[in-house]
């Protein structure tokens, strides 16, 4: 049978085959394997594809249509010539409903202060407790992991009602400061650092490396898969972030891209308009699309480090 | 000058791994320490760098007392087993950093960079990440990274020990340049006692955490004062049989170990009583039929042009290494079981406190079996 792994593998291949015209230069299974087996896994992969690729094609057909309407015989041409005035005209719909510059500004600005920060604490913290000798540091440690154990929305009243009382709802500071806090960070950055043998760190000393140039000149430089890993994380959790910026964000300046969704789900009373509704869907996609684009190879590098893969 | 331990103490919680060490390392010594792993030489190694703060003692190095002086400050240099070289930067930048770190201006540390590497061999790797690099040129680029900082004293930590057989024959001599061409102090930590002989001006030798030795290779090996060192050292290592002892007059004890019989004097005093055990090396066995001894043969071994025969009294048991020739020869036809009378070569036996392990000065008088 084929396994989870091969597929994954494969199908890491093929996309990099993909984005760029070579399938890389690693030496995969597939290339050793049997034609029948051949056959199989690309049978597999075509149905994983199909699975992944149909809301997409969903999404965009939806916003080449005028109404909510279905048409019959219905036509699944998004790219006919008027799928596409369609399209436009969905999109200047949209564009002129809402408030997308102010959306957009919003959403890079809390994921991009969110990344840089919370991976920067993370690596601090996970550094400390992978090599510095304190007083408490396993307790410390332990309190950070306990935080993993408890789901956000446990919290999350208690949190509104801290931002209410120090006035900071309807605040950029609101909506940022609390994604910082990452113990999967922490945790993901001191596991790292764990396994650089610590004679790398002591030959800097002994060549006159002060602690903190040993941090930033040597030890974070090796562990360039594990900020890539976490800050791919965080963006992806800060980005998607529906639940806090729905309690902190209460007027629409300080709205990110998930609220505004939510607003076109709503916009018009009852009726759900989806050819609008995809069509912001579209926009919002659009960052994280460019995002993938630039660091695709960070991406599968931070997949392959967290172990998500089969 | 040189390096100086004195009362060095390291304690990890209820371990000692260093226990009221101290020793010296002249100017321009190699002196090996050698022992068994987890024997506390690392720690011994790092506390002189100051990666470890003793507990307690005091390490000089040139004259200076440099407990709590940070690494760098130290005037020493460190090379380790597993190279510890900055994977993410070139072999020259490896090199380089710690002048860098010095604001040294540029054009003398691309000199000084160039020098060493031309001394050690390593100039077509200057561009190399580490990773590139076979074990071998790895640990050159260790050395040359200590060497660019001419410090007074060089700490070795097991060097060569993650290096295959043949290649690590060849650092050996490498080393033995090393000293040379570089004129400092050298402490180099080994578990490797061919190592240790080959290199060493002196030998400590360590054991759980006690400095039980220090000498020249030679009068180490052929004058053990601890029944530890001579069960160490030599491959076999020396022969320790369990004795009962009597004593006969003033300072003289009868020794029987099975039914053989040694007489001897002892100049320090001893108590009858107390465990005690006799050595002899393998290579100091001699089999004849005038012999004093009489031991059953168990198995020998053929090794080329040498032997090895084991043999049995009592409990105990021992190993001869012998040349082949027409009288040891007899020993391949010989049926396991059988006596054979051996002697050992004059002043070749060695009598140990066997629970403190300290050799007694003594004097044979005579033996029999
Ligand atoms: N950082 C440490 N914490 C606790 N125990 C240690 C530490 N470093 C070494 N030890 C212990 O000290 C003893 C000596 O270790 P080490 O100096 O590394 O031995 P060697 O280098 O001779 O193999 C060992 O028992 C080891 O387990
Ligand atoms: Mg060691």
């Amino acid at each position: 049978m084929v396994t989870p792994s091969e597929l994954f593998r494969y199908a890491i291949h093929k996309f990099r085959h993909l984005l760029r015209g070579n399938g890389g230069t690693e030496e995969l299974e597939i290339n050793r394997m049997s034609l029948p087996r051949k056959l199989l896994l690309e049978a597999a992969m075509i149905m994983v594809a199909v699975v992944y690729v149909v809301p997409f094609y969903w999404m965009v057909l939806k916003a080449t249509r005028i109404s909510i309407l279905a048409n019959f015989p219905p036509d699944l041409n998004p790219f006919s010539r008027t799928s596409f005035n369609n399209f436009i005209n969905n999109f200047h719909q949209v564009w002129s409903f809402g408030n997308f510059p102010t959306w957009y500004f919003n959403s890079i600005l809390v994921s991009s202060v969110v990344v840089t920060t919370s991976v920067m604490v993370g690596a601090m913290a996970g550094y400390a407790f992978a090599r510095l000798k304190f007083r408490g540091r396993n307790i410390l440690f332990y309190v950070v992991l306990g935080t993993l154990m408890i789901p956000f929305p446990v919290i999350l009243i208690a949190s509104y009602v801290f931002m209410v009382d120090i006035g900071w709802i309807n605040s950029y500071q609101g909506l940022i400061l609390p994604q910082i806090a990452s113990a999967v960070n922490v945790f993901l950055m001191r596991q790292y650092f764990l396994t650089i043998p610590s004679e790398i760190e002591d030959a800097a000393k002994i060549d006159g490396l002060r602690p903190w140039q040993i941090f930033y000149r040597i030890s974070a430089p090796l562990a360039k898969p594990a900020f890539a890993a976490s800050a791919i994380y965080t963006f992806i959790g800060s980005w998607n972030n529906f639940l806090w910026p729905l309690l902190e964000a209460q007027t629409v300046n300080y709205w990110t891209l998930p609220l505004a969704l939510n607003f076109f789900k709503g916009a018009n009373g009852t009726q759900i308009y989806w050819n609008q509704m995809m069509m912001a869907d579209i926009l919002a996609l659009i960052p994280t699309f460019i995002i993938y684009m630039i660091f695709e190879r960070y991406f599968i590098q931070g997949i392959s480090l967290t172990g998500t893969k089969g | 000058m040189g390096v100086c331990v004195s009362n060095l103490v390291v304690q990890y919680g209820t371990t000692r791994a260093v226990d009221n060490v101290s020793f010296e390392v002249r100017d321009g010594e190699f002196l090996v320490i050698l022992g068994p792993s987890g024997c506390g030489k690392t720690t011994i190694l790092r506390c002189i760098a100051g990666l470890v703060e003793p507990t307690s003692g005091e390490i000089t190095i040139d004259g200076r007392v440099v407990n709590g002086i940070y690494p760098s400050e130290r005037n020493i240099a460190m090379v380790f087993q597993n190279y510890a070289l900055y994977p993410h930067m070139t072999v020259h930048d490896n090199i380089a950093l710690n002048m860098k770190m010095k604001k040294i201006p540029k054009p003398e540390i691309e000199k000084r960079v160039k020098d060493v590497a031309l001394k050690l061999q390593i100039s077509e790797l200057l561009q190399k990440k580490p990773r590139q690099l076979s074990g071998g040129q790895a640990q050159r680029v260790g050395l040359a990274r200590a060497m660019v900082r001419d410090p007074a004293a060089f700490l070795m930590d097991e060097p060569l020990s993650n290096l295959d057989a043949k290649l690590r024959n060849e650092m050996r001599d490498e080393m033995k340049r090393f000293q040379k061409i570089t004129g400092r102090s050298i402490v180099y930590v080994t578990h490797d006692q061919i190592e240790a002989m080959t290199l060493g001006d002196r030998i400590l030798v360590l054991n759980h955490g006690k400095a039980i030795q220090i000498d020249e290779p030679r009068k180490l090996f052929d004058e053990p004062n601890h029944l530890f060192v001579a069960g160490f050292l030599g491959n076999p290592p020396m022969n320790i049989m369990p004795c009962d002892v009597r004593l006969t007059g003033a300072g003289r004890y009868d020794m029987k170990f099975g039914s053989n019989r040694v007489k001897v004097e002892i100049k320090d005093s001893m108590t009858p009583s107390a465990s005690t055990s006799m050595g002899f090396r393998p290579t100091d066995v001699i089999i004849s039929d005038d012999g004093p001894f009489r031991a059953s043969l168990d198995y020998v071994e053929l090794l080329g042009t040498e032997m090895n025969a084991h043999f049995r009294i009592g409990e105990g048991r021992f190993i001869a290494r012998l040349l082949r020739d027409s009288i040891t020869e007899k020993l391949f036809q010989t049926k396991s079981g059988t006596d054979v009378s051996f002697g050992v070569r004059a002043n070749r036996i060695f009598i140990f406190d066997s629970l403190s392990g300290h050799r007694y000065n003594a004097l044979l008088d005579s033996a029999d079996a």
